[in-house]
């Protein structure tokens, strides 16, 4: 290996040159334009890929909002009566099974107008030590 | 009559540094086709090609600043694009080993026929025998590796120094040599195999 091998193997360069094969034909405008393209597409500013790396962002965002709203309109929601009669009513109407004690409750609301009952905790306990 | 001197290479570099979009343009008009054939002869597909030597350009545009200006122009923009070439081959290599593809001779198959068909020759006879020589001499060159393939190319067709590959490949010259040596070898010994059987 004393001479470099362009002078050792003319013979094989000189053949090779002779017989290499073209690469296939390629329209240069149209070459040129796609370079540009690709060009101009890396030289697009930083947030213009962020904008579409934050989608999925903007999605979620999107998708949270709906589902308040969705809950917010959800029926029962906001219609919450005032008035503590209608409470009462629409207490009784999400546990039905009360109406069934109905005259039990209502003699619990006729004890509290008593005065023993009233001041149950402060009465000193009967039987005491 | 005006003389108009051609900007060198160098010169259209440092402006496309100061972001000259005309010099980069001048620089693509010129070096475009080799850049085209260069990364053929590495990929051998038309498609890949244009996109390795297209990105090469892209790259030139990117870190045209950091040209320092020591080394030729050429030989400069050639390590770019051989290495958009090998980072190619690497991905395809990846790509086949994953998807577990076999050999070139699928790809071979698969390439359309114009990249396969030679140049027309006017005696047909003539056409066979020439046909039949680059097709095998070519054919072995196919079987070295990318960066053989490519050290074997710029000298052949590019007309570099051992050098100059050397400084394109990112080799030492010794190793450089030693690849070529062994390839050339190969090749002549392939050369003397056909004229032997041409004879008899």
């Amino acid at each position: 290996m004393s001479h470099p091998p362009e002078d050792e193997f003319r013979d094989v360069i000189a053949e090779l040159r002779r017989s290499a094969p073209e690469p296939p034909l390629v329209h240069w405008g149209a070459y040129r334009a796609e370079l540009r393209e690709k060009l101009e597409r890396r030289k697009a500013p930083a947030w213009a890929g962020w904008t579409w790396r934050l989608r999925p962002v903007q999605l979620v965002v999107a998708a949270g909002f709906v589902a308040v709203l969705v809950y917010i309109g959800l029926p029962g929601y906001g219609a919450m009566p005032v008035d503590p009669v209608l409470m009462e009513n629409a207490v009784l109407a999400s546990r039905l099974d009360m109406i069934d004690q109905l005259d039990v409750v209502q003699k619990l609301d006729i004890l509290e107008d008593f005065d023993v009952i009233r001041r149950l905790d402060t009465l000193p306990a009967r039987g005491e030590g | 009559m005006v003389d108009t001197i051609e900007p060198s290479d160098e010169d259209l570099c440092r402006r496309v540094a100061e972001r000259d979009e005309a010099a980069f343009d001048l620089l693509v008009t010129r070096y475009q086709e080799r850049a085209y054939r260069i990364a053929w002869s590495v990929v051998r597909d038309r498609e890949e090609a244009k996109d390795c030597s297209q990105e090469a350009f892209i790259r030139l545009h990117e870190s045209a600043a950091s040209f320092a200006g020591q080394a030729k122009f050429s030989t400069w923009f050639y390590r770019i694009l051989v290495n958009c070439c090998l980072d190619q081959t690497r991905k395809r290599k990846g790509w086949r080993k994953l998807i577990g593809w076999g050999s070139g001779e699928a790809e071979r198959e698969t390439q359309s026929p114009v990249e396969r068909v030679p140049a027309p020759f006017v005696d047909p006879t003539e056409a066979l025998v020439a046909e039949n020589r680059m097709s095998q001499l070519w054919e072995a060159v196919e079987t070295l590796s990318p960066q053989q393939r490519a050290a074997v190319q710029l000298q052949c067709r590019e007309e570099l120094s051992t050098k100059e590959i050397a400084e394109v490949l990112h080799l030492s010259e010794a190793t450089v040599r030693v690849h070529l040596h062994r390839a050339y070898s190969a090749l002549r010994r392939l050369m003397g195999e056909r004229e032997a059987g041409e004879k008899t």
